[in-house]
Order: C-alpha cells, then sequence, then structure tokens
C-alpha cells in the first residue's frame, strides 16, 4: 500500500522566451535585496506606482507529507490579469528610497528581536501568542468538519455497503492478499492472534516505509512525470475499479436497477472527473476536489476495513507508531519528504493532501516581525520559531530568510548593498542602477566596445553594455545585476506554481507585494484583494493528509462495525486528538504526525468502551433508568 | 413483517430521534458551530462526560459484576458523582484557558504599545487584527456555559439514548417495558432525554458560576444569615459569593440525584407515570432555580480571574444595591474594565452589600 501523491508540472513557463533557459539560481539570484532609489547615476527608471498595502505575508511554502499536519499558504494558478495595470516606472517612491542609517535601528531590531527571543523562550506550560492561539482554533475549525464527514461517511458506507457474506468474503480475501501470518483462518488463541496480527502490521507497515523510501527518491531526483504517472494510476484505479466495486456491492445488496452502460459510463465519468479535480484544478471548483478527496478516503477506508478486527487494531496501532518515526526521527521517510518538499521550487504533489481555507485573521505565527527579526538576525532559531513545520525552517534556512543575512554579510560590503539579479523590468520600474549583465544575457544587451584593450577577453566581466531607453520585450525580460542601497526595501525571487517572482520587502523586511513580468515585459504587482490574504495571490491554509483521513476513518468504520456507542467515541476522540495535536503545532512549530495522539486515544477507549461503558449503559437502559 | 409493522418502527424510531436529539441539534447548530471556540469548548466537555462515563463504569464494574452490589444505584451514583466531578474539572481548565488567553491579549497589547511609542509601527493593521482576535477568541460565562452544556449534554444523549436507538432501528418490532406497557420504551427514553439534555445545560450553567465564585472569593467569611436565600432579591438568591458558589454546585448535586432517582420508579410497573411526570417537573423547578437564584448575577466581574486579597473574618451585609466601583455587579456587559480596588474599600463593599 502506497501513499497516494499527486503531482502536477513543475515545468512551467516562467516568463517570455527564456521559459526554457535554465535559471540561474545563485546566491546572488535568491537573495534578497535592497531596493535603489532615483540616485541619478542610474537611468531615468522610478520605483512603482501605487504601493499596494500588504497584510503579513509568508513567501514560504508549507511542508506537506501525507501524514503530517503542515500549514501552508498556497498560491493558486494565476495569470497575468489584463484587469491589473502594469506598473510603470515613476520617479519617487518612498518605501525603497535609500533609509539614511540610523545608529539605533540595529539595536533597537536586534533587542525588541531578543526581547521577543526571550519572550518566547519565556514561553512555557500553556503560554501562546495570541497568534498561535487564532491560528490553533481557526486550524481546528477548518479541518474538523470534513475530517468529520469523512468519518461519518466511512462508517455508513462499512455499515450499509455490506451483509455478513460480503464481510466474511473480504475478510478471507484480504487475509489472503496481505498477511503473512494468517489469523482470520488460523486457529490461534487471542494472544497468539494478537501477537501475530502485531507482526503482520509490522510487515505491512515495513512495505509502507519501503515505498515511502521510493517515493522520497523519486522526488528527490525530480522524477516527477513517473511519480505524476504513478499518483494518477493511483487515483484512476481507486475511484474506478474500488469504487465501483463499492458501488457493485451496493447494487447487490439493495438491488438497485443499474445497466451495464450506465455503470460503466458513470464509472468512468467519475473516476475522470476526479482526476482531473485533483491533479489539474483550473476552472474546477475547489469543492469538487475536496469532495473527491473525501470519496477516496471514503472508498479506501472501506476497502482496508475488510481486515479482520484484531488484525485490523493491530495494523492502525504499528501505523500510528510508525507516523510517529517517519516524521520525528531523522532517518524517517516522512521527515526527508517533508523537507524536501518545503524547498523553495519543490514542485507540489497534489492527491495527496487535504488543503482547508483559513479565515484572514488565524496567520501563521510569525509573520511580519519574523521578517524584521531576520533583518538583524543571524540566528536560525527565529527561523526555527518561525512556523510550526519543519519544513518552514529548513526552506528558510537554506534561502530566504539566511540569504538575507549572508547579501548583508557576505555579498555587500559595509559601504554598499548587495546586487540582484533581475529581468530589466523589474529594475526600471524601481529605478535600480545596473551595474552588469550575467553571461546568458549578454547576447542581448552586450555591446562590443572598439576601444577596449585586445588582450581582454571577448566576453569579460568588464565586457560593455547599454541599457536601451526604450527596450523591446526581449531585453525587458533579460536579467540583468543590479545594487542595491545598503538600507532600504529588498526584492526575494519566489517561485509560485512553477514561475518565478519576485517579492518585495520593505527595511524591516516585511512583504509589501509580489511582481512578476510577463511575455511582454510588463511587471504587474499583486491585486489589492492582497491585504485581504496573508500572502499576494495565495491563501492561508492547512493541510491534512489524505492518510491521515483514511486511517481515521478505518478507525472508525471498525469501531461502527461494532455498536454505535463505539463509533461515538472513536469519533470524539479523534476529533479531540486532532484537537490537541494541533494545539501542538503550534506550540512546538514543527512538523508533527498526525496520527498517533488520535488513533492511540481511539484504541484505548474502543476498549474501555466496549468492555466498562456499553456494560454500563445496558444496566442503566434495563428499566429504564437514566443517570 | 408487514409493511404497517415496518412504518410503525421507522415512525417510532424517526420520532424519538426528533424528540431526544432536537434540542441537542438545535442548540449545536445555533450556538456552537458557528463559532470554532465554542466548538471547541464544546468537543472538549463532550471529552469530558466521555471521562466522567469511564470512570463511572469502572466502578459500577466494581461494584456490581465484581463484588455483587447490584441495584440501580449501584450504576447510578458513581455516574451522578463523576460527572459532577468531571463537570467541575471542566470548568477549572476552562478557567486556566482563560487566564493563558488574557496572558496572550496583554502580551500583544504591551507589544503593540512598545511599538507605538518607539514611533515604529509598520503594520497598524495588526491593531485591528488583535480586536479581531479578541472578538473572536472572547469568552464569557454565559455562551461558553452554554456550549459546554450543550457538549457535555450532547454526548450524554448520543451514548445513553443513541445506543438504545440503534439498537431499535432494525425490523424486530417496537420495545414495550413492563415499566410502562402502553409507551414504546424508546420514546420513553426519548423524553428522559430531552429533559435531561436541558438539565444538562443547566448544571453546567451552575457549575460554572460555582466554580468562578470559588475562584473569585477566598475562603471564609460570610455568616449564617448569607444562606438565607430570601435576604436577598429575586434573581440574587444564591448572592455573588463563594458560598453562594457553593450552594450552585450543592444544587447540581441534589437535582442530578433527584433527576435520576425519579427514574427509578421505571422499575414499578406503570412506573413510568410517575417518572415521566416528576422528571419534567424537576427539570422546570431546576430553571426556575437557575432564573430566581444566579441570573441576575451570573456573569462575573470582568477581571474574574484576579484572586481578591480579602481578610477571612470579613463578613457578608445584606441588601442595598451595589456600587459602581469595583463592587460586585450583576449582570452586565457595561461594567468598566479595572481591576476592583483592593483593601479596606472592597472589604467595606462587601460589608455594605454582597450582591
Amino acid at each position: 500500500m502506497s501513499r497516494r501523491r499527486g503531482i502536477r508540472s513543475s515545468r512551467r513557463d516562467r516568463y517570455g522566451p527564456e521559459e526554457d533557459e535554465k535559471v540561474d539560481e545563485t546566491d546572488i539570484a535568491t537573495a534578497p535585496y535592497l531596493l535603489a532609489t532615483d540616485d541619478g547615476t542610474a537611468p531615468a527608471l522610478g520605483p512603482p506606482r501605487d504601493p499596494t498595502p500588504l497584510a503579513a505575508h509568508n513567501s514560504s511554502e508549507e511542508p506537506s507529507s501525507l501524514w503530517k499536519l503542515g500549514r501552508r499558504k498556497k498560491s493558486e494558478n494565476e495569470d497575468v490579469s489584463s484587469e491589473v495595470e502594469p506598473l510603470s516606472p515613476q520617479n519617487d517612491q518612498d518605501i525603497f528610497r535609500d533609509e539614511p542609517e540610523n545608529e539605533d535601528d540595529g539595536a533597537v531590531n536586534v533587542e525588541r528581536g531578543n526581547s521577543s527571543e526571550d519572550d518566547e523562550d519565556s514561553l512555557e506550560g500553556y503560554d501562546m501568542t495570541l497568534q498561535e492561539l487564532m491560528y490553533s482554533t481557526s486550524s481546528f475549525y477548518a479541518i474538523v468538519v470534513p475530517v468529520t464527514i469523512t468519518m461519518i461517511l466511512s462508517a455508513l458506507a462499512v455499515v450499509y455497503v455490506n451483509n455478513e457474506d460480503t464481510l466474511e468474503d473480504g475478510a478471507q480475501n484480504m487475509a489472503a492478499a496481505y498477511q503473512f501470518f494468517d489469523v482470520y483462518n488460523g486457529s490461534y488463541n487471542t494472544f497468539q492472534a494478537v501477537m501475530l496480527s502485531l507482526l503482520n502490521g509490522l510487515i505491512i507497515v515495513t512495505c509502507i516505509g519501503l515505498m515511502t523510501f521510493v517515493i522520497v527518491a523519486l522526488y528527490k531526483y525530480n522524477c516527477m512525470l513517473c511519480l505524476i504517472g504513478y499518483m494518477m494510476f493511483a487515483s484512476t484505479s481507486l475511484l474506478g475499479f474500488l469504487g465501483g466495486h463499492m458501488w457493485y456491492m451496493a447494487i447487490q445488496i439493495y438491488n438497485l436497477p443499474v445497466d451495464k452502460l450506465t455503470f460503466i459510463g458513470v464509472l468512468w465519468n467519475f473516476a475522470a472527473v476526479g482526476v482531473l479535480s485533483i491533479f489539474y484544478g483550473r476552472g474546477i471548483p475547489k469543492y469538487v476536489a475536496q469532495g473527491y478527496l473525501i470519496c477516496t478516503s471514503v472508498i479506501l477506508a472501506w476497502h482496508l476495513s475488510y481486515f479482520d478486527d484484531v488484525t485490523a487494531w493491530a495494523l492502525l496501532f504499528m501505523l500510528a507508531l510508525y507516523d510517529l518515526c517517519a516524521v520525528l526521527t531523522p532517518c524517517g521517510p516522512l521527515k526527508a519528504l517533508v523537507n524536501l518538499m518545503s524547498r523553495e521550487d519543490a514542485p507540489e504533489m497534489p492527491g495527496l493532501l487535504y488543503e482547508a481555507e483559513l479565515p484572514p485573521e488565524a496567520r501563521r505565527p510569525g509573520g511580519p516581525q519574523r521578517g524584521r527579526q531576520n533583518n538583524n538576525d543571524n540566528s536560525n532559531e527565529r527561523n526555527t520559531n518561525t512556523d510550526p513545520s519543519g519544513n518552514n525552517e529548513s526552506r528558510d534556512s537554506d534561502s530566504g530568510y539566511d540569504a538575507v543575512t549572508d547579501s548583508r554579510s557576505e555579498i555587500g560590503s559595509e559601504t554598499e548593498g548587495p546586487r540582484i539579479q533581475v529581468p530589466l523590468a523589474v529594475a526600471r520600474v524601481y529605478n535600480l542602477p545596473v551595474i552588469d549583465i550575467p553571461p546568458h544575457s549578454r547576447p542581448v544587451l552586450a555591446v562590443h566596445n572598439p576601444s577596449r584593450s585586445s588582450n581582454r577577453p571577448l566576453l569579460g566581466e568588464n565586457e560593455d553594455f547599454i541599457i536601451p531607453d526604450e527596450p523591446n520585450a526581449n531585453q525587458l525580460l533579460t536579467d540583468v545585476i543590479v545594487q542595491l542601497p545598503l538600507l532600504g526595501g529588498r526584492i526575494e525571487r519566489i517561485r509560485r506554481n512553477g514561475r518565478y517572482m519576485f517579492e518585495e520587502k520593505d527595511r524591516f523586511g516585511n512583504p509589501k507585494r509580489i511582481l512578476w513580468v510577463d511575455r511582454q515585459g510588463r511587471v504587474f504587482a499583486e491585486s489589492a484583494d492582497y491585504g485581504t490574504e496573508n500572502e499576494a495571490g495565495g491563501k492561508n491554509t492547512i493541510r491534512l493528509g489524505l492518510g491521515d483521513f483514511i486511517f481515521y476513518s478505518v478507525l472508525v468504520a471498525k469501531a461502527a462495525e461494532y455498536s454505535f456507542t463505539t463509533f461515538m467515541v472513536c469519533m470524539l476522540v479523534i476529533i479531540a486528538g486532532l484537537g490537541g495535536t494541533l494545539v501542538l503545532l503550534s506550540v512546538f512549530h514543527h512538523a508533527l504526525p498526525a496520527l498517533p495522539i488520535s488513533i492511540i486515544l481511539g484504541i484505548f477507549f474502543y476498549i474501555v468502551t466496549r468492555f466498562l461503558i456499553e456494560p454500563w449503559i445496558e444496566s442503566i437502559l434495563l428499566r429504564p433508568y437514566y443517570v | 413483517m408487514t409493511f404497517g409493522s415496518n412504518f410503525d418502527t421507522a415512525a417510532t424510531v424517526w420520532g424519538s430521534a426528533a424528540i431526544g436529539f432536537a434540542p441537542f441539534l438545535c442548540f449545536f447548530f445555533q450556538i456552537v458551530f458557528p463559532k470554532s471556540q465554542l466548538l471547541i469548548i464544546s468537543t472538549t466537555s463532550a471529552f469530558f462526560f466521555l471521562l466522567a462515563a469511564s470512570f463511572a463504569s469502572l466502578f459500577w464494574y466494581i461494584l456490581n459484576p465484581v463484588i455483587g452490589l447490584g441495584g440501580p444505584w449501584s450504576a447510578l451514583i458513581p455516574g451522578i458523582f463523576f460527572q459532577f466531578i468531571f463537570r467541575a474539572a471542566f470548568v477549572a481548565l476552562y478557567h486556566k484557558v482563560e487566564s493563558v488567553i488574557e496572558l496572550s491579549f496583554e502580551k500583544t497589547e504591551e507589544e503593540q504599545q512598545q511599538a507605538i511609542s518607539g514611533g515604529d509601527d509598520p503594520n497598524p493593521a495588526e491593531h485591528t487584527d488583535l480586536q479581531a482576535a479578541k472578538n473572536k477568541l472572547s469568552l464569557n460565562d454565559a455562551a461558553c456555559g452554554l456550549a459546554a452544556g450543550t457538549g457535555f449534554g450532547g454526548l450524554h444523549a448520543l451514548l445513553l439514548f443513541g445506543s438504545l436507538l440503534a439498537s431499535e432501528t432494525s425490523d424486530v418490532g417496537i420495545l414495550y417495558q413492563p415499566s410502562c406497557p402502553k409507551v414504546p420504551a424508546l420514546l420513553v427514553s426519548a423524553l428522559n432525554t430531552f429533559c435531561f439534555f436541558f438539565l444538562d445545560i443547566f448544571w453546567m450553567l451552575f457549575t460554572f458560576f460555582g466554580m468562578r465564585r470559588r475562584l473569585i472569593f477566598p475562603r471564609g467569611g460570610g455568616s449564617l444569615a448569607d444562606i438565607n436565600p430570601l435576604s436577598r432579591p429575586f434573581g440574587h438568591y444564591f448572592g455573588n459569593t463563594r458560598s453562594g458558589g457553593n450552594q450552585a454546585l450543592i444544587t447540581v448535586l441534589l437535582t442530578h440525584a433527584m433527576a435520576a432517582g425519579f427514574t427509578t420508579f421505571n422499575v414499578f410497573q406503570y412506573g413510568c407515570v410517575f417518572s415521566l411526570t416528576t422528571l419534567p417537573a424537576l427539570t422546570l423547578a431546576t430553571a426556575y432555580i437557575f432564573w430566581s437564584a444566579v441570573s441576575k448575577i451570573y456573569m462575573p466581574l470582568p477581571h474574574s480571574n484576579v484572586r481578591l486579597s480579602l481578610p477571612a473574618s470579613f463578613s457578608y451585609g445584606g441588601g442595598t444595591t451595589p456600587t459602581a466601583a469595583g463592587g460586585i455587579h450583576p449582570l452586565s456587559s457595561t461594567t468598566p474594565e479595572r481591576p476592583p480596588p483592593e483593601g479596606p474599600d472592597l472589604v467595606e463593599q462587601f460589608r455594605n452589600n454582597d450582591d
């Protein structure tokens, strides 16, 4: 049983004719840079007009794993909107002017950062920041509804799309297919059956772990076509074949009048739309994709519920332990996958995660303040506290925020700011002085200087170049290297939906807007609605792995097979465990497994309910009494 | 099985379900579900009921199957006791969470004040965010008491009535019991569930009131005259004191025991005549007690998590109306948000009036 993962193409056009050109992802290119202003030395360019007020921004992509709770700010696919006017050069822009250096700035910010660090370090026991509280409550509220719906549907499916014959046949088939030790048909006592079931669970979990490592390897070495293909095949099979099997079972049990052509036609459409909505998504409402993810979970939970009782509960227990190890241990495959997916240029894998939107006020802990602190603080501990997800930690430490400190301390000197490689169009908008051009831009902008020495190489770094007053589209899209002032705003290259964009930040590191360049060399900023979202073009979301849905549903379905009381109790404790995990996610600020708490609580209370609470209730309802 | 029998069974099942679960569903979807914090409170209180049921069943298992002390009270007494304990434990946890949230508000406000005073406030939007967060996370004893009661009573109904309902959904006929030969057992349980859900709401509200007063007011003090509820006006009978809080908690225990005891009439033939009349009467009586004893003084002080430092030797007075300056205020949302005055002023307040 492998994890379902879906991916989209990670190689999309960035902009213009350079779409096929590999991006030179040097530290210079990826580091955030200060913005220059009109200091008279640069060509007559200007800053963008109408700066859009920004809300807290987080450019990091959340880690994602099958069994991990992560938060992500997803940016939807955006085309260049014709409604948005491109930015044009202006002469003055307060945000990007070279601020006079304030001697106290660094000290204040560091002190503030330190005090905040102290505040955060002093948070102990039940102390949580307001943002963490808001995020926890909103995350719980957003995720509990789909989880509850999935569990209820799974329980209904298992109870009502089955009879005794189908359960027995299913148990035998599952035993033959998955069990190394045949507990269902073998003559073992209870203790032996439990031990052998645990061994069977261990074998299954080992296979799952090995397949996860294969997926990690494929993802690491960018074998995305392979992964995409497999995920789509798996989704099609699950929706088509397993979903068809479930429907066929319902037809047989309830004698539904359905002909073969209708059956095949409906199934084909069901599977096709499901795969399209999960893996493609454009033009399809989000609730359709969410509904299909719920259907996927229900169908797979219905299938997995055919395990006999002892094997099913043992498997759930082993899966909880596996999730704990796979996410929290350094050698865990899920931790490796989370770290890989947290990279800035990591391709997405749809079909793997359920994504629920959060309200705007529920921002991920560590927004603008973090940026302010990161401007002045070289400590990675702040980065670790930025987000509850470990991927953001590693991603931030690998790219944006470390690059901030790198740009100030290594790339730039104390008297001049760092250099950045941006398209000429962006440089024109912000009136940035062009210092040099990268090698791949020389065919477009380089000018042969006949006065230079013959000893100098033809294409050396001192090659002359000229920035035309009215560049064409090709020249606007060409990268140039500009120098930014020491203090002031910053620009950071980010990647969204396979496209490279630029994030503008103020001198405190607070994100201001997102810029991108279209094929005609026009620069666009995010729309005015940016202030209502946590990042430009993106939504504030929380993601839960599909595996969590599936195994929560399996547990509840097995409980529902026994009685309504166990079903209600298990559903409640799973929701309570999920809430507890979300609270821990906000407190510990790194990736956490979503299964262990809920599964362990579910198993415990299933046993308590079955052997204690239900007999107590039966004795009360005998007359009936009530208490 | 004839069509008429199936129809009767279905009608009985659906009708009983409507009677038994309608209050819970209405409270849940109208009051609890629209707000995230109330949903969390409701879920947590339901979990605490589960813990109470687990402990009660464990004690019953020790008393009845193991020791052999049979009878209805071997199941009822642990149920009453542990539900009371876990209601109080839930409210105690709620108070802790409330203090954490208030601490978060204070810290955020301090940071914003520092940013403003330092002239560095790049994110004025955070002020509105703070207010939005305050509104969203605002907790008060009334809403949270209702939500907690809904969760507690909801799981109570689902476990005790839902089990019976689920077992009766098959087409094997309608169950009648000797305690009520003319009324289906499902309907009797549904009516019991209906009454007990509202009782759970009031019991949780009483518990919130009582635990809050125990948190606010120190031990000691008071006089025997304070126990007389008629010494206070209508709506203040219990008094906004620690003693009043204790009275509220005792009311919970007594009414719960009475309610469970009334259901033991079902051990007799036609016992439902008594149980189905006394139980609704007790529900109405409990509602009246809430209305008369705590309704006007239910909401606590604005800084109700501040423990007042009062000497144990002070005594409550009687009868005069409270003042606005730091006294104990009746149910009001316009109380100025400042800590109550310390020392002799407050002692004087208490000497003059405790309501």
